[in-house]
This record gives C-alpha cells, sequence and structure tokens, in this order.
C-alpha cells in the first residue's frame, strides 16, 4: 500500500534550522500521537495535506517573528552591517543554510533584476543570474569573516546559544589529487573548446611584412591554423612537455622523501569554493572563444596554448603522484587523520623546494575551546618581539 | 489588562491553567473546553506557545520521553495566569453586557 500525505521533514524545512533543532522531535511526537487517535499503524513520517499546510504556514511565520526587522536585515545584505545580539541566532541560521545562501542571491540579483525590468535591458537579466556563482563563492571565501564578525560576542553583549569564540586550529589545506584532476578537466575544457575555434574559423592569424621594422598581424582567408598558430601551438607543447619533466623530476626527487611531518595540518578534498572558481574561469573561457568563431582567432591561440601547458603539467603532476604509489609518496600524517599530500606540497617540490611546516590558525569554532597559543605560533611571536625591542 | 488575546491563545492557556500539559494534551483539553469547535493543527499550536512563552506567560515545565516520543510539558507562569484571569473576567462583563442588550431588544415579529 502506498504511503500517503507529505513528509514531515518537508513541512518542517519552513522552520528556522534553531526552531527545527530545539522542537523537531516534540512536534514529531505530537503528530505521531495525534496519528495514533486517528489510525492505529499510521506513519508518523508524514502528515496530512493541511496539517502540512498549517505547518509551512506556521513556519513562515516563525521565520519572519523570530527574525530581524526589514532594515536589519537590509542593511546585513547590502552593506553587511552587523547584526545585533539578539538577533544572533537568525545571523548563524544564515551563514549555515541553503536559505542563507537564497537570500543572500535575492538581495544581490535585486537590483540588476529591478534594473532589467525597468530599462527593458535582456543584459542585465544574464548579470542577476550571474550572481549565483558570484554570491556562492563569497559565502565560501569569507564566510570565516563573517561569521567572526556576526557570531563572535562583543564586550558587554549578553551570551547567547549560538556565540562563537576565537581559537587555535589546524590549518585546512586541499589535497593534491582531486585538486589537480580538477585542474586537468578544466584545461583539457577550455583547450579542446579553443583548439575547435581555431580549426573551424572562417580566418586565421597571419604576419605580413609592411616594411623596414614593422610587421602586420591581421586576420585572413582561409580558416585553419596557418603557420603562426601551428608555431604557437607546437610550442606550447614543447614548453608543456619541459615543464612537465621538471615537475615530475622535483615529485620524484629526494626533496620528497624529506617532508615534514604535520601536526597541525588536516587535508581536505577541493572544497566548493575551488570547484566554483575552476567553473567560472572555464566558462568565462569558453564563452569568450567562442565569440571568436566568426572571426580569425586571437584569444583562442592565448587559451589553447596555455590550457596546453597546463593540461600537460597536470597530467604530469597525477601520473607521478598515481605511479609513486600512494604509500610512498603521500605527504606527512595530520591530525585529519590522512596523509594525502596536499596541492601547496606540490607546488613546492615542483620549485625545487622543501614543504614548509604549517603553523596552526585562528578561527572562530561553536565550542568555547581553550585560547592555548601553540609553540610553534609562541615562538614566532617571541621572536617578533624581541625583534620589536631590539629596533 | 490582557489585550491582544485571540480565542486560540485564551484556549490554550485556560488548557495549561490547571496543571502542565504536553501539546497533545493541550490539544485535547481545548477541544474538550471548546465543546469540540476548535480543533487546533501542530503548526498554530507551537506558534501559540512560541509567543506565550516569549512573553513570559507560560514556561516549559519537564519532558519525558514515552515510546521513544519526546513530550515537554508546559505550564502557565503567575504572569501569565493573571492575564488568563483578566481575559475572562473581560469575557465575563462582555457577556453579561450581551446579555442586557439581547433582553431590551424587542421579540421579533412584535407589533
Amino acid at each position: 500500500m502506498a504511503r500517503r500525505g507529505v513528509p514531515l521533514r518537508w513541512c518542517l524545512a519552513a522552520y528556522p534550522p534553531r526552531w527545527r533543532a530545539a522542537r523537531e522531535h516534540e512536534v514529531a511526537g505530537l503528530l505521531a500521537d495525534l496519528a495514533d487517535d486517528e489510525q492505529a499503524g499510521a506513519d508518523p513520517g508524514r502528515v496530512s495535506v493541511p496539517e502540512a499546510l498549517g505547518l509551512v504556514r506556521a513556519g513562515l511565520a516563525t521565520r519572519v517573528r523570530t527574525g530581524p526587522p526589514l532594515r536589519t536585515r537590509a542593511a546585513y545584505r547590502m552593506l553587511d552591517a552587523r547584526i545585533p545580539a539578539r538577533h544572533r541566532g537568525w545571523a548563524h541560521d544564515e551563514q549555515h543554510s541553503v536559505a542563507g545562501a537564497v537570500g543572500d542571491l535575492v538581495w544581490s540579483a535585486m537590483p540588476f533584476a529591478i534594473a532589467a525590468a525597468l530599462m527593458r535591458e535582456l543584459s542585465f537579466t544574464v548579470v542577476a543570474a550571474l550572481m549565483l556563482p558570484v554570491v556562492l563563492l563569497r559565502r565560501e571565501l569569507h564566510g570565516e569573516r563573517r561569521r567572526a564578525k556576526h557570531l563572535v560576542a562583543q564586550p558587554g553583549e549578553p551570551p547567547t546559544p549560538w556565540d562563537l569564540a576565537w581559537a587555535w586550529v589546524p590549518r585546512r589545506r586541499v589535497a593534491a589529487r582531486p585538486a589537480l584532476r580538477r585542474v586537468a578537466v578544466g584545461a583539457l575544457v577550455a583547450t579542446a573548446a579553443a583548439l575547435g575555434v581555431v580549426l573551424t574559423a572562417p580566418g586565421h592569424i597571419a604576419v605580413t611584412p609592411c616594411g623596414r621594422a614593422c610587421v602586420e598581424v591581421d586576420a585572413v582567408a582561409p580558416g585553419g591554423p596557418g603557420a603562426l598558430g601551428v608555431g604557437i601551438l607546437v610550442g606550447a607543447v614543447l614548453l608543456g612537455l619541459v615543464l612537465a619533466v621538471v615537475v615530475v623530476a622535483g615529485l620524484r626527487g629526494r626533496r620528497r622523501r624529506a617532508l615534514p611531518a604535520q601536526p597541525h595540518r588536516i587535508v581536505v578534498p577541493a572544497g566548493r569554493a575551488t570547484g566554483l572558481a575552476a567553473l567560472l574561469v572555464v566558462g568565462l573561457l569558453v564563452w569568450l572563444v567562442a565569440l571568436e568563431r566568426s572571426a580569425a582567432p586571437g584569444l583562442s591561440y592565448l587559451v589553447a596554448s596555455c590550457g596546453l601547458v597546463v593540461l600537460l603539467v597536470s597530467a604530469a603532476a597525477l601520473g607521478a603522484l598515481h605511479g609513486a604509489g600512494h604509500g610512498a609518496l603521500d605527504g606527512a600524517a595530520s591530525p585529519g587523520g590522512g596523509r594525502e599530500l596536499a596541492l601547496v606540497d606540490v607546488l613546492a617540490l615542483a620549485v625545487g623546494r622543501v614543504p614548509a611546516t604549517d603553523t596552526p590558525r585562528a578561527a572562530v569554532v561553536p565550542d568555547a575551546v581553550p585560547d592555548v597559543v601553540p609553540d610553534a605560533v609562541s615562538d614566532r611571536r617571541s621572536a617578533r618581539s624581541a625583534a620589536r625591542d631590539g629596533s | 489588562m490582557a489585550t491582544g488575546i485571540s480565542e486560540q491563545t485564551y484556549l490554550v492557556m485556560l488548557a495549561l491553567a490547571d496543571e502542565p500539559r504536553h501539546g497533545y494534551g493541550v490539544l485535547r483539553e481545548v477541544k474538550a473546553l471548546s465543546g469540540g469547535r476548535v480543533a487546533l493543527g501542530a503548526g498554530t499550536l507551537y506558534g501559540v506557545l512560541d509567543r506565550l512563552v516569549e512573553r513570559g506567560w507560560a514556561q516549559m515545565s519537564d519532558e519525558v520521553v514515552v515510546d521513544g516520543r519526546l513530550r515537554r510539558y508546559y505550564r502557565l507562569t503567575d504572569e501569565g495566569l493573571a492575564q488568563v484571569t483578566a481575559e475572562t473576567e473581560r469575557l465575563r462583563e462582555l457577556a453579561a453586557r450581551a446579555r442586557r442588550v439581547l433582553a431590551a431588544r424587542p421579540a421579533l415579529g412584535g407589533a
């Protein structure tokens, strides 16, 4: 028999996250009691449509009632004005929920959408749509700064359950392998698009002499790479191969065996921020080279040649990491439990340096962690103080 | 003086007036007090309870888990009891005035 009704989880999504955290089990218990009244053995995880509508309406009303007034929201969204302590729960939800991201997007895109409607200019709509990756990237990159600004209690403010505090935490480093894979895929896409334009455009770039010490770079028919284009691409491949050999030598050289222990590091997979940034860059490049499809390519050569270099180097680095095996080339152990090599290590090894030992970083965390300055930072501070005193 | 109390809020306060009750108990008591006329939904009930707690008229008194279901009990505070008493007095006076007005009205169908 098919289960009927609306999932309770969907209905409760209308409530603010902090309300759900406090009351979700209580409401589920109440609805389970009501379901027993109506029909023994009814699914307590689902509610009737009228009950669902009531919960959604009450949830939205709770969001409005427990949130800050409109002027405070507007100042927060548009000017990043600090949220008062009494609305810190709302600020916490905003920075940790999808609804917060949607709110950011609406407020960021609204001026462009209004301009598009008033001026009947379609390009403003495109700008409004482009705000989505911009907003997501901004939340990812500036999230820590915003949490520190809005969720750390200032002197004289009453404590709230959502207060954050400063503490020393391990430094997060992006794992090398997934990051290099993303770079290689991005370079492959951009290079393929640029080469496609180079091969299909109706003209090609040619250099013709125009007198003494004078050359003209011009677009001439027919299409195709032409002698200059072939030279650029072959040169890019040669440069990529040379750099790839250097990178592989660095990754397999003796310095990698001297990788330092990293007690203050957590190696994490490439996150949403790097994915979004790569998507933005590659998307922008593909869009720009696509504009050259009906003319002679110029930027396409630049994208194709740079893409070939990046592709060859990243593929060589991935091959070197894979070929050396997991145990042989993996990075030093970190508190995060992984022995994955970080991208910064690969970059250091590629240029012939021994990777530096990471120091802890100051960050805002939910729980009150004792603010003990680690030895590495303490030593560095002492050295700075001594230097100041000496001067 | 109690002002701005809706019928639903008044019934919930009355349900909490004699003893602490959990959500399901409040719903049943409200239905009984209204003679079966008012059946609150879960969304409405928790909206009312939230506002009562915010105003300091009610507070959580206990929570137990029965058959894996969390039951949180609420009780009226002294201020909440004073508010519901004042509202009851206001309604009593209103009812008395209404009776006087209706008694003075000529009978329907009269000359």
